[in-house]
């Protein structure tokens, strides 16, 4: 039965999220305090160190990222087979009534666990993340290597020669393509967070399903099922959005403590109260 | 153990995350090892403008100095300020100049440099003077085609000022005492060591009057013409005058504010009635608080000698 559960080495290490958490504070202070008039100048000078810790913090996001989604997948098919090879052991305070009754709720837990949508593999995802932010950021560095001498007023009044005009249509495109990159990226992000919320908090909530229709039988047997003292939240994905971008991303932090850290963690020590007592209760079919 | 080889795992693909992010910093801030320093060039003529840059604080030479909140104008900075005007396509330049003076080796630099600029990109210069330009603030005033001055700045003092200091009573009094050993009867002259005596005197006078020569030179190569003569004994006596007065003595050319000196400077450069005007800012910006009136700070930060070696001050400098 506790092979079912996943194992601590499967969670993100707190570690990785310590200097994940390091490394993305420092640039977005450094962003801050870029918007300091007085301050510009120092900004300048910080700025490769800034780009080297935002450009390590993304990589260290996407490990985060690939963990997380990598437990969330392997848990989802742990407890998917768990559902199908669980059997209740009838005695003589458990009817076959009160069995055959329990196996249906199962195979509609196991409809419902086969409706949370499939989501894309964790090895494709999480890396595109780092992906499209690095040539999001490269592109637009590399656009603002382009000398540009002209003004608005400038360019009302004379007509552009058609190399400049060529220049000007190059710096644009790599620009936007840049800019267009990061903001994937960015969506990306969130997207990521969404969905690691959501699916643990479906996965929670059938899991308890099943636990509270397992509990009359148990008690029917003298057996105490265990509460979830603790319950994953179901988190408002576009006020966060919002908190994130005015924060200048240093919300997400948090926001990645939330969803890739603490709720798996608290979800893991409650899966292990609860299951523990199964066994109890429960026949499993070996593998 | 296998928590270990898990911590080992983490700590490897960190220290891979750390290598391609310095990599790729290495190669994004450090350009020429591509040769990505500049990728195009999109270049447009621009129309002619009238650009307006401010200096401000004392003319020195190095801005390597104290902590005190004191602006300064160095030829650096005029060089820098005078490139990025270039980015605008200044058909007139007008200078605000706010400065008590300075030194004479940096005022040399900077009216030579206003000169130069002017006549290679056949730029109109104008000078509008705020508050004060007076000593070396007035002499890089001069490589101006024209100046405006607000009626109730202080203008002038053309003149050169030299002071010599000595520690032997201060010296004295710690129980210091110090011998000078010189391999000539001039090495050492004005040295803080010793009591200041006439060949001290006579050399510090020399080199005032000379450095006041140079001064003189280029007001009258300037200004000569427009110098009223009644008044040029005042004049060179370093009198300060209040703006209308420079104007009659003939130490300015017109009076107004700094709407006017661009008017004026319209005018001059022969420019449409809607030339744009772009105030011009240095790349580097300093950072100063502009909290003591400059005759304290100007004791604090310079004329106190900061080396005992370093005891004489030659200064273009008002009311010193």
């Amino acid at each position: 039965m506790l092979s079912t559960m996943p194992g601590k080495e499967s969670l993100v290490p707190r570690i990785v999220f310590y200097v994940y958490a390091i490394s993305t504070i420092i640039p977005c202070c450094m962003t801050i305090v870029s918007l300091i008039p007085t301050l510009f100048d120092i900004s300048i000078y910080l700025k490769p160190i800034s780009t080297a810790l935002s450009i390590f913090g993304v990589l260290l996001l996407t490990y985060i990222f690939y963990i997380a989604l990598n437990y969330i997948r392997l848990h989802k098919l742990r407890f998917s087979d768990f559902i199908n090879r669980s059997e209740i052991v009838v005695s003589d305070k458990i009817s076959e009534i009160d069995a055959s009754s329990f196996r249906a709720i199962l195979e509609i837990m196991g409809n419902r666990i086969r409706r949370i949508p499939r989501r894309t593999s964790p090895i494709f995802i999480a890396p595109l993340v780092s992906v499209l932010y690095i040539i999001g950021h490269v592109t637009v560095e590399l656009a603002s290597r382009y000398v540009l001498e002209i003004t608005p007023e400038a360019f009302l009044e004379f007509p552009l020669s058609s190399e400049a005009l060529m220049e000007f249509v190059m710096y644009t495109t790599t620009m936007s393509i840049g800019s267009i990159l990061l903001l994937v990226s960015v969506i990306l992000c969130i997207y990521i967070l969404h969905i690691l919320n959501r699916d643990l908090y479906e996965l929670e909530s059938i899991e308890d399903e099943m636990i509270s229709t397992l509990r009359p039988l148990a008690s029917k047997i003298g057996l105490k099922l265990p509460y979830r003292e603790v319950n994953i939240a179901k988190r408002n994905t576009i006020l966060y959005a919002i908190l994130y971008i005015v924060t200048l991303g240093l919300f997400g932090v948090y926001w990645v403590y939330r969803v890739a850290i603490r709720d798996p963690e608290e979800h893991v020590k409650e899966d292990y109260k609860v299951y523990s007592e199964l066994p109890k209760i429960l026949a499993i079919t070996p593998q | 153990m296998v928590k270990v080889l898990d911590l080992k795992r983490h700590v490897c693909y960190m220290i891979v995350a750390a290598i391609i992010a310095l990599l790729i910093t290495v190669l994004l801030h450090y350009p020429t090892l591509l040769h990505l320093e500049e990728l195009g060039r999109i270049v447009v003529p621009r129309p002619k403008s009238i650009a307006v840059a401010r200096l401000s604080g004392l003319v020195v030479y190095s801005e390597e100095r104290g902590l005190l909140p004191i602006s300064y104008i160095t030829p650096n900075y005029v060089e820098d300020l005078l490139e990025e005007a270039l980015k605008e396509n200044p058909g007139a330049l007008i200078l605000v100049i706010n400065s008590p003076g300075g030194e004479p080796s940096a005022c040399y630099e900077i009216y030579h440099m206003l000169k130069r600029y002017k006549e290679e990109h056949n730029i109109t210069l104008v000078v509008y003077i705020p508050s004060i330009a007076c000593s070396g603030g007035y002499y890089i005033s001069l490589a101006a085609d024209e100046i405006v001055v607000n009626p109730d700045a202080m203008v002038g003092s053309v003149g050169a000022i030299g002071m010599i200091f000595s520690y032997v009573d201060l010296f004295k009094k710690l129980g210091v005492e110090v011998k000078i050993v010189r391999s000539g009867k001039f090495k050492g002259l004005t040295s803080p060591f010793k009591r200041i005596e006439k060949e001290d005197i006579e050399f510090t006078r020399r080199i005032v009057y000379g450095t006041y020569r140079h001064f003189v030179d280029i007001l009258m190569e300037s200004r000569g013409d427009k110098l009223r003569e009644e008044n040029l004994t005042d004049i060179l006596n370093a009198m300060i005058y209040l703006g209308d007065e420079a104007l009659k003595v003939g130490l300015v050319d017109s009076i107004g504010t700094l709407e006017e000196a661009k008017e004026r400077a319209r005018e001059l450069a022969g420019l449409p009635e809607n030339t744009p005007v772009v105030e011009v800012r240095p790349r580097i910006r300093r950072i100063t608080i502009p909290l003591l009136p400059w005759s304290i700070l100007v004791a604090l930060e310079y004329l106190i000698p900061k080396a005992p070696s370093n005891s004489i001050k030659i200064m273009y400098m008002i009311g010193t």
